[in-house]
């Protein structure tokens, strides 16, 4: 009996402990999500009462794989995801061992290389629309001085180069974060290890590779599972430097075109299937994520 | 003779790796100081003479004293919302063990991987309904809500730290349960307070995409959504406004970021290797 009133007075506090925070969070963020699934069943125009909309079942997924523009966006989003996969891990790697074993004053550096990554999207495609101008930008001028002509092109306003140039900037302003997550990954491996290795005669590129890497496996697990998670999550940063464009959707993401068919083409029912499909992505990939590292602390 | 070639690699590594992190902002700044004639025909000179004028006219002509009044008010409420329910939640969920701990939790985590583009159709339609569409208070719950994940999941790691003994030794004191978490709970955990700030400042003082889709007059607009509304209207071809209003934009972003900057590898460590 004892045992009852004391979890029930535990079970009132939980409760009266999470009510706000559970109330605002379920009205504003949980409700949002739910919504966005449940619209995608419909074919809202978004502009009329919902009332009005049918149901329409799986017909929104269907025509997604027919809607060229859908595709497009998808084949964009696929191509920047393997891009910012390839490089980034590496290079923030690259970039925090250096800082952490060959440079002297790290922390001042490492304060200073973060500096991308906490400036406002707005300010960054600002910054870089600039610099990638195609008559006075900072690039151009420099290949014009450099006798490279032919090269000083409109990077963010050709559609063969808009992608890449948006990609470069991702990964500009992705890179210190994942910098200083390899950098903490880093300076939690004992130093044993690394003394072990030096006494068995191991040069920094075995140490690298047969000790460094191999303990910061975790890291890397991480690094990994945040960026595929954040590819899909691309936005702000595209919506904001070529609203999708140049020529034929040339950097057309998902979410932005998802962005276009909701509010600017009142297909609010297939814009919502669109951010459906990522919401299911990067929950999937969550969960995967969950269910193998539940499985690796078991090891 | 190899361990020199190896330290001038190095060297110059980092000194590429300088200029493309650092050289774009010392550009700005500079250019923020130009007048237009002189960012067309020496885009790479120190200013000749320092055009504060450029920041007055931001101030003016931009707007950015609207701009910066609202995203401050803004920036103010959703912070203090979402990190007052979120100490609440996060000393629930570790204080209290009850069969409900791990599916809150867990509900609350999934938010955590939701953008806000992913659900800014149904927000709209939501504060429409709610008459909050083009309020202060409207778009500072939203960023409150979405808060909530990343804030809970920290500070209740923050909250775990602290040793049970405590508690018992103040309950036995007959101390309440508020008062364990006013008194005992929040003092040591301040570093944690500090982790939640420095990202949540962060990400509600440089949103765009939120700000942008649920503000609709211009007198609400927020410093990034004033920004970039103002760069494709009034100062489209003012470039050195512009870029004086990208620095302005972005001072405060550094002041929080200098002054709390230790605190941002444990809101890594805390928030990202295990979510």
């Amino acid at each position: 009996m004892k045992k009852t009133i004391q979890e029930r007075y535990k079970l009132k506090w939980f409760e009266l402990f999470l009510a706000p925070a559970l109330i605002l969070y379920t009205i504003f963020w949980a409700v949002p999500i739910l919504s966005t699934l449940s619209f995608s069943f419909t074919n809202w125009s978004g502009i009329t009462p919902l009332s009005q909309a049918d149901f329409v079942g799986l017909k929104n997924f269907k025509q997604m794989t027919t809607d060229p523009i859908f595709i497009q966006s998808l084949k964009n989003n696929f191509q920047y995801g393997i891009v910012m996969v390839l490089v980034v891990p590496p290079l923030s790697f690259m970039i925090a061992y250096l800082l952490d074993t060959h440079v002297p004053f790290k922390k001042f550096f490492g304060v200073l290389a973060y500096i991308p990554a906490i400036l406002p999207s707005v300010v960054v495609m600002l910054l870089w629309r600039w610099i990638l101008n195609a008559q006075y930008g900072l690039v151009n001028t420099l290949l014009r001085a450099a006798g490279l002509d032919k090269f000083a092109i409109g990077w963010l306003s050709n559609v063969e180069t808009a992608l890449w140039a948006v990609t470069f900037v991702s990964i500009w302003k992705t890179i210190p974060v994942y910098m200083i997550l390899a950098l903490a990954g880093l300076q939690q491996i004992p130093v044993e290890y690394k003394e072990a290795a030096i006494i068995d005669g191991a040069n920094e590129w075995q140490r690298i590779i047969h000790v460094i890497i191999p303990s910061m496996r975790g890291v890397f697990y991480t690094i990994f599972t945040l960026i595929i998670i954040d590819v899909f999550r691309v936005f702000e940063l595209v919506y904001i430097m070529t609203e999708g464009g140049p020529g034929y959707y040339s950097t057309e993401m998902l979410l932005t075109y998802m962005y276009k068919t909701s509010f600017s083409s009142y297909m609010a029912g297939y814009g919502s299937a669109i951010a459906a499909t990522t919401i299911i992505i990067v929950l999937f990939i969550t969960a995967l994520n969950m269910k193998l590292s539940a499985k690796y602390d078991e090891e | 003779m190899k361990r020199l070639i190896g330290r001038i690699l190095i060297a110059l590594f980092l000194i590429i790796l300088s200029i493309l992190t650092l050289g774009p902002l010392v550009w700005t700044v500079m250019s923020s100081f130009k007048t237009s004639g002189e960012l067309m025909l020496q885009p790479y000179s120190i200013p000749a003479k320092l055009q504060w004028k450029n920041y007055a006219d931001a101030w003016r002509l931009g707007n950015f004293s609207t701009y910066f009044i609202n995203s401050i008010i803004v920036t103010f409420i959703s912070l203090l919302l979402m990190i007052s329910v979120s100490s609440l939640a996060a000393f629930g969920l570790s204080h209290y063990k009850t069969r409900f701990n791990h599916p809150t939790l867990l509900y609350i985590l999934f938010g955590q991987m939701i953008s806000a583009a992913m659900v800014i159709f149904p927000l709209v339609i939501i504060l429409q309904k709610m008459n909050l569409t083009d309020s202060y208070i409207g778009i500072s719950l939203v960023y409150a809500a979405g808060g909530i994940p990343f804030s809970v999941f920290v500070l209740s790691n923050f909250f775990k730290t602290i040793p049970q003994g405590l508690f018992e030794a103040a309950q036995l004191d007959g101390c309440s349960e508020i008062k364990k978490f006013i008194s005992i709970a929040l003092p040591l955990i301040k570093s944690g307070l500090a982790t939640v700030f420095l990202y949540q400042f962060l990400w509600v003082w440089n949103e765009f995409t939120i700000g942008f889709t649920l503000i609709r007059s211009s007198s609400m607009r927020t410093l990034p959504v004033g920004l970039y509304t103002a760069v494709f209207g009034v100062l489209q071809t003012n470039y050195v406004v512009a870029f004086a209003g990208t620095v302005m934009v972005s001072i405060p972003t550094f002041i929080i970021y200098l002054v709390f900057q230790k605190h941002l590898v444990k809101g890594m460590l805390a928030g990202s290797i295990k979510a």
